[in-house]
């Protein structure tokens, strides 16, 4: 058995930065605390599982990825998109993307389907921005809505070789297919990616102290002792 | 129960299928709220209901309040 070392007793070169259990006054290691909090923003608990709290990673990543694809389920995959576009700003994207890799294709496809290719990166339209009055798509992402989309149809596009000019408003039809469950998607990615904050301030920190009150009371405590004994 | 409550009461109760989609968000919210004040398995289940407790009793709260009031307008 490996002989333990207190932090403070360990040379500066290896020394870890410790938080202390706020249940019963353990060491925690945070290894390095800012790579932890960098990999707890990429994926959910990955922070934890590199400083070896693994069971307390394991319920950070199935409570916040669960919540995440329930909202997506809930959306039917079109809550959760990036578009900085002046008539459709999703300012909901900066929350979600708190989640990490998890809401990457996002920006993959809102820079593919404005950028040269004039479709998104997965032609599905998986978490790409919703097509906006006067947009050009590519002829292949046109004829592909027009077939496996119901609320589009062929007549929804003008021929502008050698792109397709779309002449309706996505995000109206998205939100009349699936009414409240729209907002409800976007709430519950939205908030999977609020709540990762708190597990990247605890991957970075440790867990929050909830006995403030106390320590200073304590700490009011001894330097009442020490002004009494200096008396 | 005059007539007023009776209709307020059913108007409410016509809302309760979408309330059942805040349930999943409060529980999940509980969780990491306790998990993220202590450390200890035990502990943090012990805390997460104490969380359901104040989340729902706060935000079960403030909707009814605004409930009431939306009807009162």
């Amino acid at each position: 058995m490996a002989k333990r070392v207190s932090p403070s007793m360990q040379p500066p070169s290896r020394r870890r930065i410790v938080a202390v259990s706020p249940d019963d006054g353990s060491a925690i290691d945070l290894k390095q605390p800012e790579f932890a909090a960098f990999l707890a923003w990429l994926i959910p608990g990955l922070g934890h599982f590199y400083q070896g709290r693994t069971r307390k990673g394991a319920v950070y990543m199935s409570v916040i990825l669960s919540l995440f694809i329930a909202g997506l389920w809930l959306g039917d995959g079109r809550v959760v998109y990036a578009s900085w576009r002046p008539n459709d700003t999703r300012w909901w994207f900066v929350c979600q993307a708190g989640i990490g890799v998890v809401a990457a294709p996002a920006v993959i496809q809102s820079f593919s389907i404005t950028g040269a290719a004039r479709e998104p990166f997965w032609l599905a339209g998986w978490m790409s921005p919703p097509l906006t009055e006067g947009q050009l798509v590519s002829r292949e992402f046109a004829d592909r809505l027009a077939i496996y989309d119901p609320y589009i149809f062929e007549q929804d596009f003008w021929d502008r070789p050698p792109y397709k000019q779309f002449r309706a408003d996505q995000i109206s039809m998205w939100h009349h297919k699936l009414g409240r469950f729209f907002e409800l998607g976007t709430l519950y990615t939205v908030l999977a990616g609020m709540l990762n904050m708190l597990v990247i301030y605890d991957a970075w920190a440790g867990p929050m102290h909830p006995f403030v009150k106390e320590e200073k009371s304590r700490e009011n405590t001894d330097k009442n002792n020490k002004n009494d004994t200096a008396a | 129960m005059d007539l007023n409550c009776s209709i307020i009461f059913a108007l409410f109760l016509e809302n309760i299928p979408m309330l059942f989609f805040s349930l999943p968000l409060i529980a999940a919210a509980s969780v990491v709220f306790a998990a993220t004040h202590h450390e200890s398995p035990p502990v943090i289940w012990r805390a997460t209901i104490e969380w359901v407790m104040w989340l729902v009793g706060i935000l079960g709260a403030v909707l009814i309040v605004v409930f009431i009031l939306s009807r009162l307008a």
